[in-house]
């Protein structure tokens, strides 16, 4: 008697709740962010970096142009936003990856939107 | 400083989504060429720093002098429509910062990579990258400098190592038109292995 | 509460992000690559837990795969010499009902790191760079830096004068099933580490991977040693072939075992050279400020002796305790020195075994080694003892490394022996 491969083997992973959590979702430097109350001022708390973020992000940004404008590295960028969007003053984006068949008619769309830009 | 192209308009404004296509490649085959020509918005760099062992990592004969290299890479940004964003990144042109590029291509609709034909050799990292891991679906594209090519498409496949089903094209980084045809390829390559992926599920 | 920033979401970064949240510290984890990544990943140098590394991962709730995993309760350690028949050692591998188990790191490190999320702490996932950090410092009260590899081990200079034991070595490693006991009633379980006196060494262990349970092989070697198989790179099934054949020339009684050996899945072999050596601890960043790195980011372990997770687990412990004790002060220079200091007690003691470990029959053995093997072939107590230095590499110290010590020791077991 060994191991080995059998099909009712397999390991459960600890927990999979698929919840939107960075671990499993993470942001990237494409996601756009904007911000949650555009019309409110940032609350005074925050670090004067996320403060800034939350300024600039009233009209939506992607991270990479959010450290880009800022001159602020992109992982420090990733820290804060995902602060911000933990406190819910920030709207996480949604991406398309192409990874899933669900998003082939959003794919489909990109496609026509090139041929129509150029010609 | 970025330009704003695309207005927001409070919530309804959350159904603005975003994708993006990675184009790597060697040192100078091309890619900021390309970033450019078919971006709305002038390619922006960021910069990261580095540090490096001048000598080997493993050498521990001597304490290894620390210096420092900067990294750039750069993106542009294609508004689709109202509710689409496509950006492109362009990969660090150093190779071995390999966790940067896995930043760069987690999430990537797909990569092109950029090859001068004139140096085959550079693009061979690029190419085991995306070979290697097979995380995104990518296609070749050889840039034609002077207007012509070195070699025939099946030459380079065979010289890069690259899979039979990849796509490889030849285009004019300088040109809009071209760059544009280069990011519509990788696209319907994409559909297409997203198909294959759904009849096999 | 304070704000700490852990880089890297490795086995020791992780065990210690657990244990700061646990006692309500304000914990972002930053880690090149996401659970699914991870999953999806390359495997690791396999480690082991070991029971009293198990007991603290038991502490902070992280021991899921205990039940699932095969418990290791025994070890052996073979002796292969030229011209001598095969010395085994074989004893239990904790005086209670402890045991040690082994898990594929892709499944526990993307548990673990999800497990953080789910109980409230921060991730991010992002590569870090040098410019990162030098603004981190601004923002976190303290760093700490536990990737082991990539470029933020360079912050952390070689230091000398806590090792200088240094060699490179060469590994490969599979994950494979259809290893057979040795004879009919023999678990599976035990673990099996082979010296030899011609080659390098061999472990032959059970471990949990993504798939259930199967084993691991391990071939460690001094780079451009006959075990050093591998400078081209051969791919998964030639690698597998030629371990086979190293083992067949090397350490028959594994051969016997893993002739038959096929590998898990397309994703189960592993080929890297190291050199153990260790670093100073406190790493500078261009601002000014510091970083303290932890585990294997200060520490590189020759692998035979598997002890890379036991001395992260303690390291884990060791930074805990001093972050705890320090209450509201700074995280300077010397509370960072004083943190790895604490651990440096465990991981030197354990350093040092494992230089002995993996080269011990490279040469003739000291006359008190001899008589220490001896006794352990005809004692159980000191076979036990011996086997139960992988949980605690630190009791070697007290019995066997110092020929006076070894002599009285001996001379004792025999003495209530015969009484």
């Amino acid at each position: 008697m060994s191991f080995r491969r059998r099909r009712s083997n397999r390991v459960r992973p600890f927990t999979f709740t698929g919840g939107r959590t960075r671990s499993r979702h993470p942001l990237m430097v494409q996601t756009l962010v904007s911000t949650s109350e555009p019309g409110q001022e940032p609350p005074g708390t925050l670090m004067p970096e996320s403060i800034k973020i939350y300024r600039l992000c009233r009209e939506t940004r992607s991270l990479a142009e959010v450290s880009a404008e800022l001159n602020i590295p992109l992982g420090v960028t990733q820290v804060l936003v995902s602060d911000l969007a933990e406190q819910d003053l920030v709207y996480i984006h949604p991406t398309i990856t192409g990874s899933s068949p669900s998003e082939n008619q959003v794919l489909e769309r990109a496609l026509r939107g090139l041929e129509r830009l150029f010609q | 400083m970025v330009s704003n192209d695309f207005s927001s308009d409070g919530k309804s404004n959350r159904k603005k989504m975003s994708s993006k296509i990675v184009i790597a490649g060697g040192f100078g085959a091309g890619k900021t060429t390309l970033v450019s020509s078919v971006s709305e918005i002038p390619p922006v760099t960021t910069e990261a720093v580095m540090t490096e062992a001048s000598i080997g990592h493993d050498d521990t004969s001597i304490t290894p002098d620390k210096k420092t290299t900067t990294v750039a890479m750069d993106f542009g940004r294609i508004t689709i429509d109202d509710e689409l964003v496509m950006y492109m990144f362009g990969t660090p042109g150093q190779a071995r910062f390999w966790f940067m590029w896995d930043d760069l291509v987690r999430g990537a609709v797909g990569a092109v990579v950029v090859v001068d034909c004139r140096r085959l050799a550079d693009s061979f990292d690029a190419v085991d990258y995306f070979e290697t891991n097979k995380r995104i679906p990518y296609i070749v594209a050889l840039n034609r400098f002077e207007g012509r090519l070195e070699y025939t498409t099946e030459q380079v496949r065979e010289a890069l190592e690259v899979s039979p089903e990849v796509p490889i094209i030849d285009f004019d980084a300088r040109h809009r038109g071209s760059g544009g045809e280069v990011l519509k390829t990788l696209l319907r390559y994409a559909l297409e292995h997203n198909r294959a992926g759904e009849t096999v599920a | 509460m304070r704000k700490i920033l852990i880089v890297g979401a490795g086995h020791a970064g992780l065990h210690l992000a657990h244990g700061l949240l646990t006692e309500g510290y304000d914990v972002t984890v930053i880690t090149g690559q996401s659970s699914m990544e991870i999953r999806s990943g390359k495997p690791s140098i396999s480690q082991f837990t070991f029971p009293t590394a198990l007991e603290y991962e038991r502490k902070f709730e992280l021991d899921f795969w205990s039940a699932l995993s095969p418990q290791i309760r025994e070890q052996k350690l073979a002796l292969f010499q030229e011209g001598t028949p095969v010395t085994s050692i074989r004893g239990r591998s904790h005086p209670g009902n402890g045991y040690a188990v082994a898990v594929d790191r892709r499944v526990k490190m993307a548990d673990w790191l999800e497990f953080f999320e789910d109980r409230g702490g921060k991730v991010v996932i992002h590569g870090v760079t040098v410019t990162d950090l030098d603004y981190f410092s601004r923002m976190f009260e303290l760093i700490i830096v536990a990737v082991g590899h990539g470029e933020l081990g360079q912050l952390f200079d070689h230091d000398t004068s806590r090792f200088s034991g240094t060699r490179p070595r060469a590994l490969a490693q599979a994950y494979a099933y259809d290893l057979w006991p040795p004879h009919e009633g023999e678990s599976e379980n035990i673990g099996w580490f082979g010296v030899t006196e011609e080659a390098g060494n061999v472990m032959l262990v059970p471990i949990l991977t993504q798939e259930g349970p199967a084993h691991n092989l391990l071939l460690v070697d001094k780079k451009g040693g006959p075990m050093d198989a591998w400078p081209d790179r051969p791919g998964p099934e030639e690698q597998l072939r030629r371990m086979k054949d190293l083992m067949r020339q090397y350490a028959p009684d594994f051969f016997e075992r893993a002739k038959d050996a096929r590998l898990v899945d397309g994703r189960s072999t592993l080929i890297e050279d190291l050199t153990p050596q260790v670093r100073n601890p406190v790493g500078r960043l261009p601002s000014g400020g510091l970083a303290v790195g932890m585990a294997d980011v200060v520490v590189t372990m020759d692998p035979f002796v598997g002890q890379s997770w036991n001395n992260s687990t303690r390291c884990a412990e060791a930074y805990l305790e001093s972050i705890i004790e320090h209450g509201d002060k700074p995280f300077d220079e010397a509370f960072m020195v004083r943190a790895f200091d604490r651990f440096w007690e465990f991981g030197r003691d354990n350093q040092i075994w494992a230089e002995f470990a993996s080269t011990m029959v490279e040469q003739a053995l000291p006359e008190h080694i001899m008589n220490v093997v001896g006794a352990a072939v005809q004692y159980q107590e000191v076979a036990d003892r011996w086997i139960q230095g992988w949980d605690c590499p630190s009791d070697f110290k007290h019995w066997m490394f110092d020929p006076e010590v070894a002599r009285s020791y001996i001379a004792d077991v025999r003495a209530h022996n015969a009484g």
